[in-house]
């Protein structure tokens, strides 16, 4: 069976799922069950001792026995996220951190300059760093060569569930990086968008509000589970070539009521 | 002195240390502390000073993507 490759942490599924969103903290849980996702992303906020909701959350995320995976959300600069990373690092006792430096508000486009100085930073920290990035080669290269292990090209702006926007350069990126784990993180919409990445040989998809936004999260987390797995088989099996002309499926020799005289 | 935590304006005594101001935000539960934008760790609140107009941030767990 194929597995996720996560700096050495074996995985069965290739699912990566986000914690935010969901109608309540139980169907969060059953969503994340129903995935069969064994790496939850989660966040830091400013704590407020009166608002005891927060604990609530903890709690279900903690009983669901997944690895965590803290990110850096709302980081503007690479110190901003160094600093966000190191107090993750205490609180989720992981090495892990899903790298988020946001260059852009309008599409929360990566800062491509701020992501490669926190990364190298926080590698030589000590992080097991996995980055979001925009779906651009030389950039994800560049992270590569930095020593991250796992990329994380987007495959449209988060939340908004297009899909992938630029297969062509998610495509390129898979074969000039061949030796990288890859998962494609953010604008995930439908299943079919992950079975298309998966097909691609992609090792993997991180998504949240295609599941948590769902008119029946638990349902869906199912069909992404299992549009992943179809993605990976297929990639496995190895997808037939395209050709732009027909080609008769059906043997052709002793085709019934053909006749030579009558054939163009 | 008057200090910033979590972008609340707070009054503590001079001399104080960070664990002072732990204490007396309240924080509870699983959390991890800033002091001007550097990571400061458990082990290390009691020995840290405060200064007037510092900012602290004191972080804790949420559902995140």
């Amino acid at each position: 069976m194929s597995t996720l490759n996560i700096y050495g942490t074996e995985l069965s599924s290739r699912l990566l799922i986000g914690s935010a969103l969901y109608p309540s903290p139980q169907v969060m849980k059953d969503a994340v069950k129903a995935s069969g996702s064994e790496v939850v992303t989660l966040s830091l906020r400013r704590q407020n001792p009166h608002e005891q909701s927060g604990k609530k959350i903890w709690q279900y995320i903690q009983q669901m026995g997944c690895h965590l995976l803290p990110n850096t959300a709302g980081c503007k600069t690479a110190d901003e996220a160094y600093t966000l990373a190191q107090m993750s690092r205490e609180i989720f006792n992981t090495d892990w951190i899903k790298l988020e430096v946001i260059g852009d508000d309008y599409n929360l486009q990566p800062d491509p300059i701020e992501l490669l100085k926190a990364a190298d930073s926080l590698i030589r920290a000590g992080f097991k760093v996995l980055p979001y990035c925009t779906d651009d080669l030389v950039l994800c290269q560049r992270l590569y060569d930095l020593g991250c292990e796992v990329i994380m090209p987007w495959g449209s702006p988060i939340g908004t569930g297009l899909g992938l926007m630029n297969a062509y350069n998610l495509e390129t990126i898979r074969v000039r990086l061949p030796q990288a784990t890859l998962i494609v993180d953010a604008g995930i919409g439908r299943p079919s968008d992950a079975c298309q990445a998966m097909e691609m040989g992609y090792d993997g998809i991180l998504l949240n509000s295609a599941v948590a936004l769902a008119d029946n999260p638990v349902l869906m987390a199912g069909a992404f589970a299992r549009s992943i797995d179809a993605g990976t088989q297929a990639y496995l099996a190895g997808v037939m070539p395209q050709r732009q002309t027909a080609n008769p499926s059906t043997p052709t020799l002793g085709t019934p009521f053909w006749h030579q005289e009558r054939s163009t | 002195m008057r200090l910033t935590v979590n972008n609340q304006p707070i009054e503590i005594g001079d001399n104080s240390t960070l664990s002072c101001v732990i204490t007396q935000f309240g924080a509870g539960g699983q959390f991890a502390v800033a002091l001007n934008g550097e990571f400061v760790s458990k082990q290390n609140y009691q020995q840290t000073p405060v200064s007037a107009n510092d900012k602290i941030e004191i972080l804790s767990p949420i559902q995140g993507g």
